[in-house]
Formats: structure tokens, sequence, C-alpha cells
């Protein structure tokens, strides 16, 4: 190998090093993620028994993904800690694990998941959640 | 008669100041919500003492107004705005508590930004992270913050929520009103 040669496997190296991780798409916001284990919904709206804030370092949305396949047609809502008004909600289909947003809010907000299922499909138990927010 | 107008001067200056004479029927509803704000941060985590039930939504007011006697509020202050009817399904009593004890963080947290009931305000905002619906939990480490930032003179946490208090006290107003309730003030 040449000195030109190894001059240029040099800067190829360093551009691998340093150049590469600069093109990459800046880093997501680290949104924080909470699991609710074992949800056991009904076509009567119940309320998850812990509360939620907005995060300080996401991106201002509360959303929600089932983590096990849901069995039913679901509604999962985010209610007001303090007066229970809906801030927003979202209906998600059988076999749907895909995050939905539910709404959108300043850091600090507390809210309040609440969820049943679709009318006339009856319960859905031992099912897990996720809330990213 | 120099005592008379003397007196009639005392009660002046008392009542322009807001000034509670000791003894007075004001006074004993202050150290009462203390004394109930206290037990409460004594009271089981998780709202565990609070007698298990569950009931429809059409019920859960009623049920609140019993689970509410433990949880002081500023004078005026009322739970009649809270959408249990409209929110529907089913509520148990360890989420009924804790609906009310955000509720009721709020009005004392409006209370104390609006100059009501100092002391009494601020040191029941000073207990509010220790009640039993989030001791110890994210919620209770971000009301110490709210608690903090009052204690300070103010900060981001402390706006934040205000915000979302009034905001809220905004939506109970109205719903309180379309029910024929008191809204809390």
């Amino acid at each position: 190998m040449d000195r030109r040669t190894v001059r240029a496997c040099l800067r190829a190296l360093s551009c691998a090093t340093i150049c590469v991780p600069l093109a990459l798409p800046a880093a997501a916001a680290a949104q924080v993620t909470t699991d609710l284990v074992n949800w056991n919904l009904t076509e009567s709206t119940s309320t998850w028994p812990s509360d939620f804030h907005i995060s300080s370092s996401g991106d201002g949305w509360a959303a929600f993904r089932w983590i096990d396949s849901p069995a039913k047609t679901t509604v999962i809502s985010g209610n007001s800690c303090a007066d229970l008004a809906l801030y927003g909600q979202a209906v998600i289909g059988v076999g749907n694990t895909a995050y939905h947003n539910l709404f959108h809010a300043n850091p600090g907000q507390c809210f309040l998941v609440r969820g049943r299922t679709s009318i006339g499909s009856g319960s859905m138990v031992n099912h897990d959640g996720r809330v990213r927010r | 008669m120099t005592h008379v107008r003397t007196l009639a001067a005392s009660v002046a200056i008392v009542a322009a100041l807001g000034v509670t004479a000791p003894g007075s029927a004001q006074e004993a509803g202050d150290d009462e919500s203390v004394t109930r704000s206290a037990e409460l941060v004594v009271a089981p985590a998780g709202n565990a003492a609070v007698a298990p039930r569950e009931v429809l939504a059409q019920s859960a007011r009623g049920l609140a107004d019993d689970i509410a006697t433990a949880i002081p509020l500023p004078r005026g202050g009322t739970y009649s705005g809270i959408r249990w009817e409209q929110a529907g399904g089913t509520f148990t009593s360890a989420e009924i508590a804790l609906v009310l004890q955000h509720n009721a963080a709020c009005q004392w947290l409006r209370a104390s930004r609006d100059g009501r009931e100092t002391p009494t305000s601020a040191r029941v905002l000073e207990d509010v992270p220790s009640w039993p619906a989030w001791r110890g939990s994210e919620t209770g480490t971000a009301l110490a913050q709210v608690v903090a930032d009052v204690r300070a003179g103010g900060g981001p946490a402390a706006l934040a929520m205000l915000a979302d208090c009034d905001a809220a006290h905004e939506r109970e107003v109205a719903y309180a009103a379309a029910r024929n309730l008191t809204p809390a003030r």
C-alpha cells in the first residue's frame, strides 16, 4: 500500500467516524412510557387506577398502544385529573398495536387514561397497554 | 368614648386587613382544613383507607360526597364541577378519591395564588404532595416541585399547574351551572 492509498484510507476512515454520525437525523424526543399491565376492559368505561403527566422530554403528545394484540375494538381516552373533562380519545381496531395519539398538552399536565370495549363486543381481559407521554 | 372610638378603629383596621379574630368561626374552619390535610398525610397510600366500592357514573357524585368529607377545601370550595356523569362508565372509590384530591389541590393552589386564606392555604399546600392518592409516586414528586415553586414565590411547575387548574375551574363553573349546582369559588 503506497503513501497516497494510506492517506485516502485514513480520510475515508475519519469521515466514516465523524461525517456519518453528523449526517444522521436528530434523535427523536425522549418520551416517557408507562406500561399498563393486565388491563381489564368491559363495555362500560373504566379508569386505569393511577394518573399520568405529560413529560418535559417528549413532544407533548399523550399516546396509547396495545402491547398485547387487542381481540376487541377498544375506545381509549385521556381525561383531566381535576374534573374528568375529555382531552381526546382514539378508537383502536382489532389487532392494532400501533400508537394512537390521544391529545397534545403542555409538560406537566396531569391526565387519567380511561377505556372500554366497543358496544356489543363484550369484555377484554389481561391485555397490556402502553402510554407514551 | 375614647375607648369606643379606639375599638371602632381597631375593628375597621382588622376588617380591612382581613385579619381573623382569635376563636372565630373562620379560624376554626382554617384549623379544620389544616387538621384534615394532616390526617390525609398519615392515611395509607393509594387511598387504601377508602372503603372499596364501584359505582356507575350516575351514582359517583353521591359516593364522592361521602369521600369528600375527609378532604379539605378552601372556603367556597365545592366539587360540583367534576364531570362524573359526562365521563360515564364506572368509578371505584379509590378513583373517586384520586380525582377529588386533584380537584382539591387545584382549589388550594388557586386560593394561594389569589391570596385567599393565607397562611392556611400555604400550610395545606405543603401537605399536598403527601396526600394518599399520589404519595411516593411521580405525581407526588411533581406536586412537590409545584409547592417548592409556590414557596419560592413562583416557578414554571406552579405556573403550568395553575394554568391547568384555571382551565379546569372554567369548565367546572360551566358544568355546575348547567346542573344547577354551586360551582367552586
